[in-house]
């Protein structure tokens, strides 16, 4: 087996679901996870149940792999929950959420993930952000800090893990219609596309194409990057 | 003290300090008491790093279970579980024991 081994977070739908599948195509061996169950079937494809913003529940899936022999080598953070909202109609719990599982599950899952591939001095993490990141829109007060806290992550991350031979770096995409666009206002969406340079929504391939530069095997001197599509 | 956690964390330790860049003094033998990391420290904080992820994963082969040694603590030097030999054992131990404990 080469470096092929790629475990992506929130495959049980949208972008995660799609570049499961891509990678799959490719001839990757994926091991999605989520909280809930994914339709995904294929021999390479294995599935774990676990909820990456909870300490305990990536050490189960952890030691699950570690049981089986399997060594990741590509880690792609891209289980995350979007909201909308004015900060004075934020309720604190919504804030919470959304930190939760964009930072703290993207933590957690860095943390525990870097340990296998410090072992074997090689890894790619990929993060998922955003343009609302730069952007810095209203009603995104919330989602885009979260969003930034894992860029400063990632940025810090890089320097931690590079004499590893782990590469550390991020895609921030243009809204994709996916689910998690669903549940914000299309006028907002319209909005912000309106600010980039291509002015219009992202695609899950733009996301596939910028993480497949990051986890070449040639891009062992890129780390520490975010790459924003649709343009600044 | 745990024997069986007590040896784990020897092995643990000569792996390290086997693997450590030449220019680190190595102790001239591993007891409880050997210093681990703080002041006049046999290993620096890629040491440290190295140290945790044999620990864990050596844990996970020997009492299957999987347990996480980061502490807020472990840069400390008065307080941190990775001082020495008997405080990271002892610290283990309690990690282990709130497992069990579910």
């Amino acid at each position: 087996m080469g470096r092929n081994v790629m475990i992506i977070t929130g495959t049980s739908r949208g972008l995660g679901k799609f570049l499961a599948e891509y990678y799959l195509k490719n001839d990757f061996f994926v091991l999605g996870v989520s909280r809930t169950e994914s339709s995904i079937k294929h021999k390479r494809y294995s599935h774990f149940l676990a909820d990456v913003s909870e300490e305990r529940s990536v050490m189960e899936f952890l030691f699950e792999i570690n049981k089986k022999g399997i060594s990741p080598d590509i880690l792609i953070n891209n289980a995350g929950i979007a909201s909308m909202n004015h900060v004075i109609l934020t309720p604190v719990h919504t804030a919470e959420k959304i930190f939760k599982v964009n930072f703290l599950g993207t933590f957690i899952m860095s943390r525990e993930i870097a340990k296998c591939m410090i072992r074997k001095r090689w890894g790619r993490i990929v993060n998922i952000s955003t343009v609302a990141v730069p952007l810095k829109l209203e009603g995104e007060a919330v989602y885009a800090s979260s969003k930034s806290a894992v860029e400063m992550f990632t940025q810090i991350l890089a320097r931690e893990l590079i004499s590893y031979g782990i590469t550390c770096n991020c895609v921030g995409p243009a809204p994709i219609p996916t689910d998690l666009l669903k549940s914000l206002p299309a006028e907002k969406i319209d909005h912000l596309v309106q600010k980039l340079v291509i002015k219009k929504c992202g695609e899950c391939e733009d996301v596939a194409h910028t993480i497949e530069f990051f986890i070449s095997q040639k891009s062992g001197n890129i780390t520490g990057q975010t790459i924003y599509l649709g343009g600044m | 003290m745990n024997n069986d956690v007590l040896l784990l964390v020897y092995d643990a330790l000569k792996e390290v300090f086997d693997l450590q860049d030449t220019h680190f003094k190595k102790p001239d033998r591993i007891d409880e008491e050997t210093r681990i990391y703080g002041s006049n420290e046999y290993l620096d904080s890629l040491g440290l790093v190295t140290l945790v992820i044999s620990i864990e994963g050596r844990i996970r082969e020997k009492f299957n279970v999987s347990i996480a040694l980061a502490t807020e603590k472990a840069f400390s030097q008065t307080k941190s579980p990775f001082r020495n030999v008997k405080s990271l054992t002892l610290y283990i131990e309690q990690l282990l024991q709130e497992k069990m404990d579910g």
